[in-house]
């Protein structure tokens, strides 16, 4: 016969456990579970007693034994900041009780006051580090940070009496800020993230940080200078569609051509498709700066929650454009396709021509051939009835022509509508246009003119 | 975290402990011819409880009355039918007197002061002490601190 009193393992649903909490939260799941009883809560808090009242001794240099009840519950908070981080370090909430039950209150409060002294140690070397790695960047929110805000945390923080607190000026936002953490385990844990987040910047030209962290502004018409932005979210997010357009990893900065490509590509995908494809451009990145299984790739991949319902929410609005950074050097002079006064190509050429359209994979490349061969708009109009460019990709083309050859183009469209005047988005009507080629660049020019207003 | 809770959980206990040492003080104030019994001792607890709630205060110790005790069981103005009320008003015009001194003293002189006080200018009347000289105390030590303050370029003023 089985005995009826089989020792069953006790366990502490440690997702009831509180952080800031944590050994009196633990008590309360201990308690909960039946791995300790009222009476030994009661002399755990005696002790808190007990050493509480030799802190308010030292706190008024043993001038007095009473103080205000908000300073006694100040000490009280720093008391247990230090009780938490030593049992907070253990390896699991079991054997911490089975600790607590062996050791004095007074011995786990000296072990977290170590551990406390030498986390700051060890955070006031991690500043260094970050010190040397930071970006060179011209924003003062960043810098003020590095070099004045987290420095003044050392200088004020009181281990004993404040453990729980600490008095900075940390206004520069990390991608991931865990706010709920305090005192010096945060001031390292925002140390370690930063120091993350330069060392992926640093992987790129510092040059096009600058310039990418400018156009990021203008978009958002804020000053680059003093606003609160954090930077390595701007960088990891380019670096995400400029892999996305066909780059390699190791580039942040867009043309007006390659955003126009992506933004056209994401409104074509539904949410599962972007999702795949954010996650294939960070596998790659990840792949390529060698940050295999590392605390950064973590901190990268945690982005994708973030990223994914803002492409969304932004295809809804309409405003992709202010999520995928163009850089503001119009390269249309470079890129663009333009029309001269010339006589039509040879129709052996022009087969030529379209055959290697045909063949092509990638809008760039058709956009190569295009510029090379196309010099008077009768063929570009012969090009675009060919069927060698898919309906996205005429819209990619028409965004690379000059104001003027947009011009010459609405003219042979939308004749009659010019005839009421100045064209409004509300009068074009893709469907009214006969050809396909038509209807893409009504389409077009409908949405150029929305954007423009807005 | 919340003291009162963390108290009021262990009340029963610290009363207990905190009367028991209270009453070994008789084997000093006795040779003054001045004693407490356990109802008196519980009564000057029950007091001291309430003037700390009442000014917003913590003590964990009963260092205090330790003191009051030795220094006021010298007067010429206690004797053993005034000794538990005295000890009563006189902690809690200790307790007033710490937050209107804004901590700045300590307790072995802010007791000093009361004893000179009690003794000289109020000549044993708790209502002179408690209605004017501490008044005029306190105001002092404030202004004293305020003028600190000032010259140190300190705004705020944080107790010790």
């Amino acid at each position: 016969m089985v005995s009826n009193n089989i020792d069953k393992k006790k366990y502490i649903k440690t997702e009831n456990l509180n952080i800031n909490q944590y050994t009196n939260s633990l008590l309360e799941e201990a308690f909960k579970a039946g791995m300790i009883n009222k009476s030994f809560i009661t002399a755990f808090q005696s002790q808190v007693i007990f050493i509480l009242r030799d802190l308010i001794k030292r706190y008024t240099k043993n001038e007095s034994t009473s103080v205000s009840v908000e300073t006694a519950e100040s000490l009280l908070n720093s008391l247990y900041y230090s009780i938490d981080a030593y049992t907070s370090s253990l390896k699991d909430p079991e054997s911490c009780i089975e600790l607590l039950k062996v050791k004095t209150l007074q011995e786990i409060y000296n072990s977290g006051i170590q551990i406390a002294s030498e986390t700051v140690i060890e955070t006031m070397m991690l500043l260094n580090e970050v010190k040397e790695n930071k970006l060179d960047i011209q924003n003062e929110v960043y810098n003020d940070t590095i070099e004045k805000g987290i420095p003044k945390f050392f200088k004020n923080y009181n281990l004993v009496f404040d453990a729980h607190n600490g008095d900075c000026d940390i206004d520069y936002p990390l991608l991931f800020d865990d706010m709920k953490t305090r005192g010096i385990f945060y001031i390292k844990e925002y140390l370690e993230k930063l120091k993350m987040e330069n060392e992926f910047c640093n992987y790129f030209d510092k040059m096009d940080i600058q310039t990418l962290f400018i156009d990021y502004a203008s978009v958002y018409k804020i000053d680059p200078i003093k606003f609160p932005i954090n930077i390595f979210e701007i960088v990891l997010t380019n670096n995400i569609f400029s892999v996305l357009s066909g780059n390699e990893p190791n580039i942040i900065i867009l043309s007006k051509l390659q955003g126009t490509m992506i933004i056209n590509n994401l409104k074509s995908m539904d949410s599962i498709e972007i999702n795949i494809s954010i996650s294939e451009a960070i596998k790659k990145i990840i792949k390529y700066f060698h940050e295999e299984n590392t605390a950064l790739s973590e901190y990268i991949n945690n982005y994708i929650n973030i990223l994914v319902p803002r492409i969304l929410t932004a295809t809804k609005n309409n405003n992709l454009s202010n999520i995928v950074i163009t850089s503001s050097k119009d390269e249309r002079q470079t890129e663009g396709i333009s029309f001269y006064n010339v006589p039509k190509m040879k129709d052996e050429d022009f087969r030529t021509m379209i055959q290697e359209l045909m063949e092509c994979e990638n809008i760039e490349d058709k956009i190569t051939i295009i510029n090379e061969n196309i010099k008077s708009l009768e063929d570009f109009i012969d090009m675009l009835k060919s069927n060698c460019l898919f309906n996205e990709e005429m819209k990619i083309v028409f965004s690379t022509l000059s104001i003027a050859e947009l011009s010459f183009l609405e003219n042979l469209v939308f004749s009659e509508e010019l005839r009421n005047g100045e064209l409004k988005p509300d009068d074009l009507n893709a469907d009214a246009k006969e050809e396909e080629w038509q209807k893409q660049f009504t389409e077009f020019i409908k949405e150029m003119k929305k954007n423009s207003t807005n | 975290m919340n003291l009162p809770i963390i108290f009021n959980s262990m009340n029963e206990v610290l009363k207990e402990i905190q009367i028991n040492e209270l009453l070994k003080f008789n084997d000093f104030s006795i040779q003054y011819g001045l004693t407490l019994t356990e109802k008196d001792a519980i009564e000057i607890m029950e007091q001291r409880t309430y003037a700390l709630q009442s000014y917003g205060r913590i003590d964990l110790s009963i260092e205090t009355l330790k003191e009051l005790i030795n220094s006021f069981c010298t007067s010429d103005f206690i004797n053993q039918q005034n000794y538990t009320s005295t000890l009563i008003d006189l902690q809690e015009i200790f307790y007033y007197l710490k937050n209107e001194t804004e901590d700045s003293i300590g307790d072995e002189e802010l007791i000093e002061r009361m004893m000179d006080y009690f003794n000289n200018s109020c000549k044993g009347s708790i209502e002179l002490l408690q209605g004017r000289e501490i008044e005029i105390f306190a105001r002092n030590i404030r202004t004293k601190n305020q003028l600190n303050d000032f010259l140190l370029g300190k705004d705020d003023y944080n107790g010790i």
